[in-house]
């Protein structure tokens, strides 16, 4: 149950921390970046999508394949995603 | 923003990516050396590997690098969409990639942390075998992600995203056109074939190889005339091999200038197509160098 609880919050906080990626790399208002819009609509390419998704996880401490979180293409999506990646470790530790 | 990532997945695909595409031309390349010690090569083969090779040149200097990696000129979007496609076609990876190799390179120049310098790899000082090698060819497969955040403004033309996410059909199109030439012109496919080879492939080689010059060359031998920080170098006998860019030093002592030949014994082919096509009203706002600010770092001459 406490793992739950964790992955919710951590989720929320990659997506604040995506959202904030995304507006200082394209330069426009947070408030613009919508949680269900796709990347590609925001004008991402692929290597930027690999690349936010690179330094995501060195911020997270976990190893990831960008290549693989693809498909993944909205922040809400993607932050779900990432959040999952943390699961192990958490109950791990 | 960082300037290096890294990930061990993407590091993979850099390593794969790099490999074939510097590995096939060099092998295409050594077919190539036996083809012509064997005499089997026609004048159509070797007037097709000197346009594609100019015509991709151009593309990576005043493309790649003049133009968008340094924005020195405005350019119309059809020239935009030329420099970009020629740049393509040099194989030399996406727009996008490119763009930030360089910025990262301008940013780090010969600092431990720059991509392509002779003197560092990122895991110290090199000798100079060893940093002619890494800084000619090695870098473009072993060093660490380059952030394509550097190049985030490029994201922001449409054009300019179309131009990066078909960059495999540039290269394919590339010696694709050379193949169809011969092809048109004798009508066989082992004409094709040989299009393709010295059309494609073998200008690929000797178009990466000689801009790598760039990398190490340009940083190890040749003239220096300002106080600069790097470790750029001029040498004018390059410069119609890489449409100017030899004329490295320059570049590095006023990066946005478009025009590299900043006293009258220095030659810029380069700078001769972008008057052109400003001249024809193509391209505007051809940024000049400073000349006040380079009085200021020339180095005393005796």
């Amino acid at each position: 149950m406490n793992t739950s609880v964790k992955d919710v919050v951590g989720a929320e906080a990659i997506e604040t921390w995506l959202v904030r990626y995304i507006s200082t790399l394209l330069e426009i208002d947070a408030a613009e970046i919508k949680r269900d819009k796709q990347f590609s609509r925001f004008g991402l390419d692929s290597a930027s999508i690999a690349a936010m998704a690179c330094e995501a996880s060195e911020w997270l401490g976990i190893e990831i394949d960008p290549v693989a979180v693809y498909e993944f293409s909205t922040v809400s999506k993607l932050s779900t995603r990432l959040a999952q990646y943390l699961q192990p470790s958490a109950s791990l530790a | 923003m960082k300037i290096l990532l890294s990930n061990p997945h993407l590091e993979r695909v850099q390593i794969r990516n790099a490999t074939v595409a510097i590995g096939v031309p060099f092998v295409a390349t050594l077919y190539g050396i036996y083809l012509l010690i064997e005499g089997r090569y026609t004048i159509v083969d070797l007037s097709l590997l000197a346009v594609m090779y100019v015509l991709s040149i151009i593309g990576i200097d005043i493309g790649f690098h003049r133009y968008f990696s340094h924005k020195s000129f405005r350019a119309s979007k059809g020239v935009e969409t030329m420099l970009g496609i020629f740049a393509s076609m040099a194989a030399q990876g996406p727009l996008m990639y490119w763009v930030a190799n360089h910025r990262r390179h301008h940013a780090l120049s010969d600092q431990q942390g720059d991509a392509h310098s002779p003197y560092f790899s990122e895991h110290g000082a090199l000798g100079k075998a060893a940093g002619f090698w890494r800084s000619q060819v090695y870098w473009a497969i072993t060093c660490r992600l380059t952030n394509p955040a550097l190049a985030n403004d490029m994201t922001r033309s449409e054009n300019i995203r179309f131009i990066n996410s078909y960059y495999l059909s540039w290269v394919a199109l590339g010696i694709a056109v050379p193949a169809a030439i011969e092809f048109a012109i004798y009508g066989t496919v082992q004409a094709a074939l040989s299009g393709a080879l010295w059309g494609g492939l073998i200008r690929i080689f000797l178009g990466q190889q000689g801009y790598g010059t760039i990398n190490s060359i340009c940083h190890m031998f040749g003239k220096r005339k300002y106080q600069i920080r790097d470790r750029s170098r001029n040498n004018q006998w390059l410069v119609f091999v890489t449409a100017g860019q030899s004329l490295h030093h320059n570049h590095h002592a006023y990066p946005r200038a478009a025009l590299l030949n900043f006293d009258r014994r220095e030659v810029d082919p380069g700078g001769w197509v972008i008057r052109g096509l400003e001249k024809l009203g193509l391209v505007s706002d051809v940024c000049e160098v400073d000349r006040a600010f380079l009085n200021q770092i020339v180095k005393d001459e005796k």
